[in-house]
């Protein structure tokens, strides 16, 4: 590798006189940096491109799983348009989405700053260890574990509630209170991974400017509004599109906690290409679905690009 | 101050980058699926040895469906050297569950030679034409045949064939069979001072019971209600003389003041705080265990499978389900079925033979029992052996069986009655009325009939 490397470097050096072909040895070089990408490229093509491409072509199908699939043109597109239920889980989606996005950046912001806060390395080493330890675990427990807690008759969650004098929802059966119940499952998971990162985004803030501003006068609200934050905007946009990314395409939750009730009201757009492609058999519907939810998905996420030019702080000492 | 995005107008190397992955982390995040799907297959058998293998897909992970299936497969390989079986043990969550992993499995080219399937899902698979007709087998073995079903109840033996076999072939042979039952806690009847009920016992009487054991502050309560369809609702429709579907499974029959009646009076329990509201997460022989139900739903269950929640079979009784306007309950026919992937076919048609055996149905082998599941013959589930297995009352699962209708299983098996749980559960919540539940399922049916 290094000889090749070598031969490429001196093959550049070399002044040609006239018209010489590169030698064999050159060529092959010139296509060693395309062998480091390569596996990138190849898995990014076996698991994700074929697959997309796959099913944009099987929402143009009428397909019962095990069945003969049939054109069916624009059909399912059609039927998705006009399906009320669909409706309902892209909304439900978003909600949860938003509410997901929204939290994490705020309570991983808080926690970060709380952690950088302390003093006691042992402390941050406890937190950091603490928030981050749920991730770990698998996603199928973490539901039944909150499906324990929250459920109404017999969980400690509303139990407690009720001594302390409050008249807690049905949280997983109640249309109003079924998403933010979800929210705070999916938080007590995932919060640990953006507090890492707002972590990490606050550690690199360089002290000096700290410094400056506090020679200036600035207070510790202007000092969070005017150096924290613009510093942490590179930070924050990466944790926005990665929790939103990762709330879109939630499924544990809803399926095992609620099964996308009561009423539908908290069907997710994943959960609903499941029940179409594999409850209900109908791949090429299910198909058309999550190539709308891609679309939705890639929309959204290049206005949040979009717009992170307005708010986002690329500057660096 | 620098801004950088993707819809800036520099396009650099890092800017390519950047949407590639933007491009990538979307696609990865919103298609689920797509892979290329395949033809079904058969296990591999034969081989230099001779021994045939066959695979036979389950629903079910725990230890105890496991260690019985287990058992049964090495009992039959003693008997017939040159055949192994080896069980797919599917996890999954009700029949639904198991229906959708497994066809998914199998479009993915998982090699399977037969299935354990119950009534919900055998118009499921036969209309699909995976399973193998069984009428030359059944030909060649017709005095063996005619010995099985001489020695099954005739009523779940007619309701058996009317609906197990679409199109006049005979795609399955039974083997087991279950009738939804009420099981109640001896312990917490006692200490709540609750007289057992009678086997004739009512509406009335049961809600008279739940409100005698209920006890909200302390989260104790009469009855879990299933979020199902063959223990959640139907039993409740069948003892108030109202159906799912017309006899010929051809229409809904779902919306009538029975119904109604009926959805209306589980509703109530729920609402008066004699039993929980539905939870995907809840396990109703754990609460029995804890005393924090004193009733639940069973079919029939074996010491083993009360031993996983500390309990014993003394510690059980059963009772039919109680009555309004007649006695009844609801029944479901299990069937081991023969893929017509199969490349094994005779070795699968030998474990039929096997498992529905006079000796084979006594010694309660594969899932009866222990999962829910009587064997198949009369000589076999009303053996006083059989039946000392159980706790006591465990002979109201035979004895239901002239009362009991059968649990719809149509072709869209797993669309239907996905719909009509989440409805049933919506109803029990209060998120709908009962009138609009009934409503709802009957739509609900006439999509998916």
């Amino acid at each position: 590798m290094t000889l090749s490397k070598t031969r490429a470097a001196r093959a550049r050096q070399t002044p040609l006189r006239g018209k010489v072909k590169p030698g064999l040895s050159t060529r092959l070089a010139g296509l060693v940096p395309y062998l480091f990408i390569s596996p990138a490229y190849l898995l990014f093509t076996v698991f994700i491109l074929l697959p997309l491409l796959a099913t944009v072509a099987i929402s143009f199908l009428n397909w019962p799983l095990l069945g003969t699939p049939h054109a069916t043109g624009l059909k399912n597109y059609v039927d998705l348009v006009h399906d009320s239920v669909a409706l309902k889980a892209l909304r439900n989606t978003f909600l949860f989405t938003i509410l997901t996005a929204a939290a994490h950046l705020i309570i991983a912001l808080a926690l970060a700053m709380g952690v950088r806060a302390s003093r006691s390395r042992i402390v941050q080493y406890f937190v950091r260890t603490a928030f981050v330890a749920p991730f770990l675990m698998s996603g199928g427990v973490v539901a039944l574990m909150w499906g324990g807690l929250m459920n109404h008759d017999f969980g400690p969650i509303a139990y407690y509630l009720e001594k302390l004098g409050f008249n807690p929802p049905d949280f997983l059966n109640s249309k109003v209170w079924v998403i933010p119940s979800l929210v705070v499952v999916d938080l007590w998971q995932t919060i640990g991974i953006t507090f890492i990162f707002m972590l990490v985004g606050l550690q690199s803030i360089p002290a000096v400017l700290y410094e400056a501003a506090r020679v200036d006068g600035a207070s510790a609200w202007n000092r969070f509004v005017h150096v924290t934050l613009p510093m942490l905007s590179p930070t924050a946009l990466f944790a926005i599109v990665i929790s939103f990314i990762g709330a879109f395409q939630t499924f544990t939750w809803m399926e095992i906690l609620t099964n996308g009730g009561p009423g539908n009201s908290s069907l997710s757009m994943v959960q609903y290409v499941y029940r179409s492609a594999f409850q209900n058999f109908q791949l090429g519907y299910g198909s058309t679905i999550g190539v709308m939810t891609l679309v939705v998905l890639l929309l959204f996420t290049l206005v949040q690009f979009g717009i992170s030019r307005w708010w986002v702080h690329y500057e660096r000492m | 101050m620098a801004h950088d995005g993707v819809l800036s107008n520099r396009f650099t190397r890092r800017t390519l980058l950047k949407r590639t992955g933007l491009v990538g982390a979307s696609l990865a995040g919103a298609t689920g699926f797509g892979a290329t799907l395949v033809g079904c297959g058969s296990s591999n058998s034969g081989g230099s040895s001779g021994v045939k293998t066959i695979t036979l897909a389950i629903s079910g992970t725990n230890a105890v469906t496991k260690k019985n299936w287990n058992a049964t497969f090495a009992e039959f390989n003693k008997a017939n050297p040159k055949i192994k079986i080896q069980g797919l043990f599917v996890n999954a969550n009700g029949w639904v569950d198991f229906f959708s992993a497994l066809q998914t499995q199998l479009a993915g080219g998982t090699a399977v030679d037969a299935i354990y399937i119950p009534t919900e899902g055998m118009q499921l698979f036969a209309k699909r034409g995976l399973i193998n007709p069984l009428d030359d087998y059944v030909a060649k073995d017709k005095a063996y045949i005619d010995a099985l079903y001489q020695d099954i109840n005739q009523s779940m033996l007619k309701g058996f064939k009317a609906h197990s076999n679409p199109d006049g072939k005979t795609y399955y042979v039974p083997y087991a069979y279950n009738t939804t039952c009420i099981a109640y806690n001896k312990k917490t009847f006692a200490s709540r001072k609750v007289d057992p009920p009678p086997p004739d016992w009512t509406w009335d009487d049961f809600k008279t019971v739940c409100q005698s054991v209920s006890n909200k502050a302390k989260r104790q309560y009469g009855f879990l209600i299933s979020a199902d369809v063959w223990g959640g609702f139907e039993p409740w429709l069948t003892t108030n003389g109202a159906k799912l579907l017309n006899d010929s499974w051809t229409k809904s029959a779902i919306k009538s003041s029975e119904t109604v009646e009926a959805f209306t009076y589980c509703r109530g329990l729920v609402a008066d705080g004699l039993a929980p509201a539905p939870s995907t997460t809840a396990n109703g022989l754990q609460l029995l265990a804890s005393g924090s139900v004193a009733m639940v739903l069973v079919g029939a269950i074996a010491e083993s499978t009360l031993a996983q929640y500390g309990m014993h079979t003394s510690d059980l009784q059963i009772v039919p389900w109680p009555k309004k306007k007649q006695q009844g309950a609801s029944i479901g026919v299990g069937s081991i079925a023969m893929l017509q992937s199969s490349k094994e076919k005779d070795a699968v048609w030998t474990f039929i033979k096997y498992v529905t055996a006079p000796e084979q149905q006594k010694a309660g082998r594969g899932g009866t029992i222990t999962d829910g599941q009587l064997p198949i013959r009369d000589s076999a589930s009303k053996s006083p052996e059989l039946l000392k297995q159980m706790p006591d009352g465990a002979e109201y699962f035979w004895k239901m069986l002239p009362y009991a209708q059968f649990v719809p299983g149509t072709a869209n098996a797993t669309a239907m009655e996905g719909a009509m749980i989440q409805t049933w559960s919506d109803m029990l919540t209060g998120s709908i009325s009962p009138n609009a539940a009934a409503k709802q399922m009957e739509s609900q049916i006439k999509k998916n009939i």
